[in-house]
């Protein structure tokens, strides 16, 4: 007894002693370790950009000093970082078709829950010269099948002007409310649902601006980043390499913002964004071999389609709101089932003859996200998110006027033990919630939920 | 023999809990000192304790969060970051060794410092600059007992003729060797 308290008082001392001497952990990712600077400085709350951040993008990850160019780094100095999210998530969904012991199928919920990991991205960008810039995503899944997320240059600063800048290859869409540096990771919360929406039965792949897109954008912003404009022209391939989709067929994407001061508050923006562009619905076909086969990159009769919206984001202090809206219409062509049949989208192909449903409509829906964050302070921070897309019309007549809307809703919290300029590190809880509206294999609602707590790391 | 005993383990959570305070203690003391100090920069009131999580997010990485100029970054940057608890400040428009402007240092934070780490901070708002200003100040009690210096006025830029030019010399270091040339400067050895 008197050496267990003897061992108690002497740990008790021990801990006491290291506490004494403690301090905040040291640790940069690429542009940090570049410039010295921490994670802070460039995101509200990792990996979310806040306005210093999105200038430093925006003029081609340069602080536009005087160090800016590679050559002033160290030549061991490598701009790599890895992304990865070990964690442990349980996912339910009720209505679930399974077979019963009689033979008929039944609906029951289906929950699983489990520790389990992300992919992995590997993120490389920076400037391979003052005022030319590049970046190159490998991304993994799960199992290690890599695929190239992005990859792209840029030229920056043409004729010493902010508002010339032109980029070429596979990158984000401008959007002003990245997904990609969203902080919900959830299966049911992690994408914006309006980034990526088409309606139920829908083969139009193309529009989804959540998706990196092959293209070339030019992009134009004041000195000071306030005002800030850009074109994108996009081959209509939802970012896919080796035009399998063929047609010729483009897409363009506008996205214009104003940010001003609102004294104490901060600095908001509000903006517009619009999507337009054709993709294919017809594909020709080769039965030489006795079986009709799809000849890739023969894809013709495009047809068009359309997302537009505003975004605003709004700071009140600690408290801020990012709103998105967007109105989306596609051909009803699309909205019949037809486009992508390469990847087996689609249900149908746009051949000669080919007669679309009596009283066929343009598919078209509204849908709008809220995404709010409390920054309580650099190392914390509480977020929610809620969307909801509803169908305005429906493709086919008599088609349920709510089939295929969707609820979303998503809360959380992410806190960062630890704040330098090596790596970045955050202890990740998020529920999600997800309501489909006529999606269960009984025409009745399909709800699912996610619960996730996890390390999200970076270094 | 309990006695001993127990009072050793008091003694051992009582090291334990200063442990974990003590530096706590003394940055809330400081703070409470300093807090309340203000910038002034044309219509602009900046406030210290306004500027607190800023000062952390952008700040606190080369600066220190003691303002000592020995943040985390710092053994990796030439030249070193400024101690604001000096409060010594190379750009300025004062005289040598006196306080400089709240509107020195507003720029300062604005432009950045040319062949420095220091970006410009120019993102950020007017009024979360000023904050900053206040919060670089209350690092020292010098801005207490001390005014700012008298801004020195800049006369106009002198015309420049053929003459003036070709008199002038420059140091190395000061223009490169093709600038000089094209300005017929001559090199002092």
């Amino acid at each position: 007894m008197v050496s267990a308290r003897r061992s108690l008082t002497g740990l008790l001392l021990f801990v006491g002693f290291l506490l004494s001497f403690s301090n905040s952990a040291n640790a940069l990712p690429a542009f940090a370790r570049k410039y010295g600077l921490r994670c802070s400085a460039c995101h509200e709350a990792w990996p979310m950009l806040n306005y210093f951040g999105q200038k430093f993008k925006d003029n081609g990850y340069q602080l536009m000093n005087d160090r800016d160019s590679p050559v002033w780094q160290n030549p061991s100095y490598w701009p790599v970082t890895f992304r990865m999210t070990p964690s442990w998530h349980r996912e339910s969904t009720d209505k679930i078709t399974y077979d019963t012991p009689g033979g008929t199928p039944g609906l029951r919920r289906l929950t699983s829950s489990g520790f389990d990991y992300g992919g992995l991205d590997i993120l490389s960008a920076g400037t391979l010269e003052k005022n030319i810039s590049f970046q190159i995503i490998p991304a993994s899944d799960e199992l290690g099948a890599f695929h190239i997320e992005a990859v792209n240059a840029r030229l920056d600063n043409v004729f010493n002007s902010p508002w010339l800048n032109f980029k070429m290859g596979k990158f984000e869409l401008d959007n002003l409310v990245s997904e990609k540096r969203g902080l919900t990771l959830s299966a049911n919360g992690g994408g914006y649902n309006i980034y990526h929406f088409v309606p139920v039965g829908d083969g139009n792949i193309f529009g989804q601006i959540g998706d990196n897109q092959v293209g070339m954008e030019w992009l134009g912003h004041s000195a000071n980043d306030r005002t800030r404009l850009s074109v994108a022209i996009l081959s209509s391939t939802d970012g896919n390499p080796d035009l399998p989709y063929g047609s010729n067929s483009y897409s363009a994407f506008f996205t214009g913002s104003h940010a001003f001061n609102v004294g104490k508050l901060g600095t908001d923006r509000v903006g517009f964004y619009a999507m337009v562009g054709q993709a294919p619905t017809t594909y020709l076909t080769d039965s030489s071999s006795g079986v009709p086969v799809l000849l890739p990159s023969s894809g013709l009769g495009n047809k068009g389609f359309s997302r537009e919206g505003f975004v605003g984001l709004f700071y009140f202090g600690k408290l801020d709101f990012q709103v998105v809206t967007q109105h989306g219409s596609d051909s009803k062509w699309f909205g019949a089932g037809y486009g992508d049949l390469i990847d087996g989208i689609a249900t149908g192909n746009n051949t000669p003859g080919t007669v679309l449903p009596a009283g066929a409509r343009n598919p078209t829906w509204n849908g709008a996200f809220v995404e709010t964050h409390w920054v309580q302070n650099p190392q914390l921070i509480f977020f929610q998110r809620s969307e909801w897309i509803r169908m305005s019309q429906q493709a086919i007549p008599g088609t349920a006027g709510n089939f295929g809307n969707i609820d979303n809703y998503v809360f959380g919290y992410r806190y960062y033990p630890f704040m330098n300029s090596r790596a970045g590190f955050a202890w990740h809880n998020e529920y999600g919630w997800l309501k489909g509206y006529g999606l269960a294999p009984d025409g009745s609602d399909l709800t699912s939920n996610s619960l996730m707590l996890g390390f999200d790391f970076d270094f | 023999m309990r006695t001993p005993q127990t009072i050793l383990i008091a003694c051992a959570m009582a090291v334990l809990a200063l442990a974990s305070t003590s530096s706590a203690q003394i940055t809330e003391y400081q703070e409470q000192q300093n807090l309340g100090v203000e910038a002034h920069v044309g219509r602009l009131t900046g406030h210290a304790k306004d500027a607190e999580i800023n000062y952390r997010r952008y700040c606190a990485g080369c600066h220190g969060n003691q303002g000592d100029g020995e943040g985390e970054n710092a053994m990796w940057l030439d030249p070193k970051p400024r101690n604001f608890t000096l409060a010594q400040f190379k750009c300025r428009s004062t005289p040598t060794g006196s306080l400089p402007t709240d509107a020195d240092l507003y720029d300062t934070v604005g432009r950045g410092v040319q062949s420095s780490n220091m970006p410009s901070w120019n993102p950020l708002s007017d009024q979360q600059r000023v904050d900053l200003v206040a919060y670089v100040k209350h690092f020292s009690d010098r801005w207490k007992t001390d005014k700012p210096g008298e801004a020195i006025p800049i006369p106009p830029e002198p015309a420049v003729n053929a003459d003036k030019c070709c008199s002038r010399s420059w140091n190395a270091g000061s223009v490169t060797e093709s600038k000089a040339a094209r300005m017929g400067l001559q090199r002092i050895p």
